[in-house]
């Protein structure tokens, strides 16, 4: 029940960023697909093999990557489409939250501590994107107009 | 020799506005520089150069001509027109359309295609606040608290930042209300968590695409777009966080 109520609630968090950040009518239920996908793994990594967060972040995000290219390449859309919606479930809010309100309470060495995690889950997530990006580069898009436009030739 | 001028000029225009049209909808830089290149090297000119920051566009068709320049005033969020536009650069270089209809289309997105209505946005921000409150652990009795807090704190952000151009007070006052009306929410139906309906209720106004571009464009070899893209980021957290502190500190 647990995991049928995060399936849900991923999908449907995914679904209503990509209307926030006005997505086109005909990929609302891709965005959901794919921020559900990365999040669900992220869970799966954290609970059934009791990962340590930042490494279910960092998982997640691959998967959430590689799902958006994957996704960019069927739908023949660009991979921000899936990306955007689908990376908020990972950001820290809670705990960037927590070290906000322990700020404001003078509190400054353990807010410092909570800061360090927002900055390692944040790093997780980004380390994941790069990974996908490469993979992405090396096995789905092998696009020849950008290996023209970056090549060394002159004129 | 003046058509050749005249055909320059053409492709220059289409580069210029594609770029644009990118930009204002919050493109990442690495998008926008390979778009203009695909669309000058489809047209025949391989040699083309472009330098994009997230204020400023600057574009050289080729060593002979002179370049351009426009300045970007405004940004939001619109991934349709970004969509669009990729859409419209693809069909140049596949040469399905040629670049007085591209001009005409990218014309048309640039003035036609609009955001979603407010209220259905504001729709949405409720029901991200609702998924939210189930993913951090929230608890069933802060549902309808979460729903109004992230609906109403979108509303006014949204609201805010179209009447008035600022980078810090929308975000503030939106998180403020929101951190109130959880506040408010919180005292009705007591025995729920206060700062998990904060958390949740804020998300719709956290800088998410901001950050996502920015840590592409950095792992794209653009630096200075990542910073400045980090540091727009960085105004609005600073902005939402102030105003939910704002709150926090009279509980």
């Amino acid at each position: 029940m647990t995991w049928l109520l995060h399936l849900i609630f991923s999908f449907t968090s995914s679904y209503f960023f990509a209307v926030l950040f006005d997505a086109p009518r005909r990929l609302f239920f891709y965005a959901g697909v794919t921020g559900a996908t990365g999040w669900m793994f992220s869970r799966i990594l954290l609970e059934a093999f009791s990962m340590h967060e930042v490494y279910a972040t960092a998982f997640g995000s691959l998967v959430l990557g590689i799902m958006c290219h994957l996704m960019a390449r069927m739908l023949k859309e660009p991979a921000t489409m899936f990306m955007v919606p689908g990376i908020i479930p990972f950001v820290p809010g809670g705990l960037a939250y927590e070290a906000t309100s322990l700020l404001v309470q003078f509190e400054y060495s353990a807010s410092l501590n909570t800061m360090l995690e927002v900055i390692l889950i944040a790093g997780g997530v980004a380390v994941g994107l790069l990974f996908a990006d490469f993979l992405s580069k090396m096995f789905i898009h092998r696009n020849k107009n950008y290996a023209d436009a970056r090549s060394r030739k002159v004129g | 020799m003046t058509d050749l001028l005249e055909n320059e000029e053409k492709i220059k225009d289409v580069v210029m506005l594609a770029a644009r049209i990118l930009l204002e909808a919050g493109a990442e830089g690495t998008r926008v520089e390979d778009t203009m290149t695909y669309i000058s090297s489809a047209c025949g000119y391989k040699s083309s150069n472009s330098f994009v920051t997230n204020t400023v566009i600057t574009y050289l068709l080729h060593n002979g001509t002179h370049p351009r320049i426009y300045r970007i005033q405004t940004r939001d969020t619109n991934l349709i027109r970004i969509s669009e536009t990729n859409r419209v650069s693809r069909h140049i270089v596949e040469g399905k359309i040629t670049l007085d209809e591209a001009w005409d289309k990218l014309i048309y997105i640039n003035e036609k295609i609009d955001d979603h209505p407010l209220p259905f946005k504001a729709f949405a921000g409720g029901m991200v606040g609702l998924s939210f409150l189930y993913l951090q652990g929230g608890l069933l009795i802060d549902v309808p608290t979460a729903i109004l807090a992230g609906g109403i704190g979108y509303f006014i952000t949204e609201y805010l930042s179209q009447k008035i151009e600022a980078q810090f007070i929308p975000e503030f006052i939106g998180s403020f209300i929101i951190a109130l009306l959880a506040a408010f929410g919180h005292m009705l139906v007591p025995g729920g968590e206060l700062s998990i309906i904060i958390i949740s209720a804020v998300m719709p106004i956290v800088p998410g695409v901001l950050i996502t571009n920015a840590i592409q464009d950095m792992f794209g070899g653009h630096m200075l777009m990542s910073i400045t893209k980090l540091l727009e980021a960085l105004v609005t957290a600073f902005g939402i966080g102030a105003g939910v502190a704002t709150v926090l500190i009279f509980l």
